[in-house]
């Protein structure tokens, strides 16, 4: 009787796979272990062996795609005839044309893993993976106590949760628009500038405040300082789309401000065209608004760019995140008085990667060091 | 104030004198329920095949406690008419193993009445009867009666929809099953166990119903649900202290009733213990063992951590040969390996 080579089983999701090479030629005599030849799946390539000693003849050619079970060649004793196979015309393409039911058949002949009713149930109730259990009862089978002991194990891993906060509101929609940020390929660059100027000048505008109207906040003075800055570089007033950078007319700066309700950028627009009083005061009412909750969403919406200052919070510096869809963010650390009587700031600059390169970030960075250092541009 | 301790027997005899006391209607009929051959001399002493009936003829006289020819089929037809005339008859036939004689009015007459009838007759009668044929551990050595005096063949008269089919295992909750029996509208099979008329239990003396269609956790575990069926109770207890000693707890449910079965406390301990054996005294093909393994199987197959497992008699005849028939039931041993088995099979 012709011992039959088929083609194993060579993983989990494999159907078919493809005969790379004979090593041994029709009608070579091989003794049993000889490596016959080589079958490729998506994953491996395998050596088969002959499973018994006698004339080979066989059963499939080179880049022909054979299933699980199916003949590769057969070992012919003395003057036997190889079985007829039967093997259709067109296989190929039946093949294809059948996959779907392959699939479920393959599904079907899968060994079944071995989990007592109970396990399952306690397992889908907890959203535990049954494959990731080892089973202790008879053959292996998963049973209740090891479902127990899988989740005893996954909790004594992980903190003791307190409370459950749902995700809601400003926190959602933060959350969900920093995951957006992540997708993109982003770069900080950080500089120390001199901020003795500023100081000067924000202690002579102070002077002048009741011909102003207000005192000018230095979140005015930054928020210039990027818009002016844009108006030189317009091409990080930008967006990145689908296929395209679109550059914004308007320079509209987003101020980031902590409220009791989570994160909030009240837009200032045409920052780069009005007065730091103007933007102080602005500025002031946005924040107002955004703390007791009567801020609009058209207060909120139409940013170009956005700073983002946590010095008044002792923070140094920090590399802040884009606010998305934007191509720069601008993170503001204290400003920092020193004992020689100098003062200095560190300033982030963060920006899309694939709508300008690093020089040209620095350039524009480079613009908001000149303006704070010379804050006479800002009024 | 102590225990009263009655016997299994003697708590069914005193249910039945005292809703006879309690109720005219109430008579009882039978093969040598007075015995003594006509003899009234020797009414005093006896009184049933077992003595269970000793003297009910001296308290009610021959009007309430009539002996019967050897014609079953002849005296529960008339228990089923009596029954629809308005009494309340105990039909005592001496062994499970005649009812054959009885069938024609024990499934196709006594349990259709009240459907025949469109509700027109209640059938008030209870059909008392012994079953079982193995002693009870711990007790002098029964057996050996043969094929037609040791069957147990409880399962088939638990097939039909109508007819209420108790299987009492402690003297407690015996003489209340005969009391709600007797008190039932319906008619109900009554079926003691051959070997447990002596064991011994806490019994009121006041009459008191236990409810029928309710099984009895007889034994609480978290480990295992044992379904005992009649006389099996015994050999569960016995089976579950062996089991206790592995660490093992196994929780037993007295069926009691097994038609209808209560199936909801069986349930609830399997929802609770993940693990099923059924141990029942009858041969296993149509049985009621497998009928409750099935509904488990069916109903809350995702509760389940092992096998549903039935054990049961052998599915031979009785021997007469009490060295054969000795292993032919279940036993406490035969329990703790069908348990041993349930917890390593495939």
């Amino acid at each position: 009787m012709a011992d039959t080579v088929v083609m194993p089983r060579l993983g989990m999701t494999m159907l078919e796979a493809t005969v790379v090479k004979w090593l041994r030629d029709d009608g070579a005599e091989v003794q049993a272990g000889d490596v016959i030849l080589e079958v490729e799946t998506d994953k491996v390539v395998q050596e088969i062996e002959a499973t018994s000693s006698g004339r080979l003849k066989h059963a499939a050619e080179v880049g022909e795609s054979i299933g699980i079970g199916r003949p590769l060649a057969f070992i012919l004793a003395e003057g036997e005839e190889p079985p007829q196979t039967g093997k259709p015309a067109g296989r190929a393409t039946q093949t294809k044309a059948q996959e779907p039911r392959a699939g479920r058949k393959a599904a079907a002949r899968r060994p079944p893993m071995r989990a007592t009713p109970i396990a399952r149930r306690i397992a889908a109730e907890h959203n535990l993976d049954l494959e990731s259990i080892q089973g202790s009862g008879p053959g292996g089978r998963i049973v209740e106590a090891d479902v127990k002991a899988a989740l005893e194990a996954g909790a004594a891993g992980s903190p003791k949760i307190k409370e459950s906060v749902p995700l809601t509101g400003v926190r959602a929609a933060t959350a969900r628009h920093m995951q957006e940020s992540a997708a993109i390929p982003q770069v900080t660059l950080n500089r120390e500038c001199d901020a003795a100027p500023l100081l000067r000048a924000r202690e002579s505008l102070s002077l002048r405040a009741s011909e102003l109207g207000v005192r000018v906040s230095y979140n005015a003075m930054f928020a210039k300082a990027l818009a002016l800055a844009l108006a030189e570089f317009p091409a990080l007033n930008s967006s990145m789309s689908d296929d395209a950078i679109d550059i914004y007319e308007d320079i509209n700066i987003g101020v980031a401000v902590d409220t009791d309700r989570g994160l909030l950028v009240p837009v200032l627009n045409n920052a780069d065209k009005r007065s730091l009083a103007e933007l102080t005061k602005e500025l002031q009412t946005l924040s107002t608004r955004a703390a007791d909750a009567t801020i609009t969403a058209e207060d909120l919406s139409g940013g170009t760019a956005t700073i983002t200052n946590l010095g008044a919070l002792g923070i140094d510096y920090f590399n802040p995140i884009l606010n998305s869809p934007e191509s720069v963010i601008l993170g503001i650390g204290r400003i920092r008085r020193h004992v020689s009587g100098a003062a200095t700031v560190w300033l982030s600059l963060t920006f899309d990667h694939r709508v300008a390169d690093g020089a040209d970030a620095a350039r524009l960075l480079g613009h908001v060091a000149d303006s704070l250092s010379d804050p006479a541009r800002l009024v | 104030m102590s225990e009263r301790l009655l016997s299994y027997g003697e708590a069914i005899d005193e249910a039945i004198r005292q809703e006879m006391a309690r109720d005219p209607s109430v008579f009882m009929m039978g093969e040598d329920i007075v015995g003594a051959a006509g003899r009234p001399e020797f009414w005093e002493n006896l009184g049933g095949a077992y003595g269970g009936n000793r003297g009910l003829i001296v308290d009610f006289g021959p009007e309430r406690v009539i002996d019967m020819p050897v014609s079953e089929m002849a005296f529960s037809g008339a228990g089923v008419g009596a029954a629809m005339a308005g009494a309340r008859p105990i039909v005592d036939i001496m062994f499970i193993d005649l009812i054959g004689c009885c069938y024609d009015q024990l499934i196709n007459q006594a349990p259709k009445i009240r459907y025949m009838t469109g509700g027109g007759y209640d059938c008030p009668v209870v059909f008392k009867t012994s079953y079982g044929g193995r002693a009870i551990p711990g007790l002098p050595k029964g057996g050996g009666a043969g094929v037609h005096h040791s069957q147990t063949m409880y399962s088939v008269v638990a097939h039909f929809p109508g007819l209420k089919v108790l299987t009492p295992s402690t003297p407690y909750n015996a003489k209340g099953l005969m009391t709600a029996a007797i008190r039932d509208n319906d008619p109900v099979m009554f079926l003691t166990h051959r070997f447990l008329g002596s064991v011994r239990g806490h019994v009121p003396e006041e009459p008191y119903t236990v409810p029928i269609g309710k099984a009895d956790i007889a034994r609480e575990g978290e480990d295992l649900t044992m379904v005992s069926i009649g006389g099996a109770l015994p050999l569960c207890f016995e089976a579950a202290d062996t089991l206790a000693a592995d660490g093992l707890e196994a929780e037993i449910v007295d069926l009691q009733t097994i038609n209808p079965i209560d199936e909801q406390t069986v349930y609830e301990s399997v929802e609770k213990t993940h693990r099923l054996l059924v141990v029942d005294e009858d041969t296993p093909v149509a049985s009621i063992g497998r009928d409750v393994a099935a509904r488990v199987a069916q109903n809350r197959f995702g509760y389940l951590d092992a096998p549903v497992t039935s054990l049961h008699s052998a599915d031979v005849p009785v021997p007469y040969s009490a060295a054969l028939e000795e292993h032919m039931p279940p036993t406490a041993e035969k329990i703790v390996a069908a348990v041993n088995e349930m917890l390593v099979a495939f």
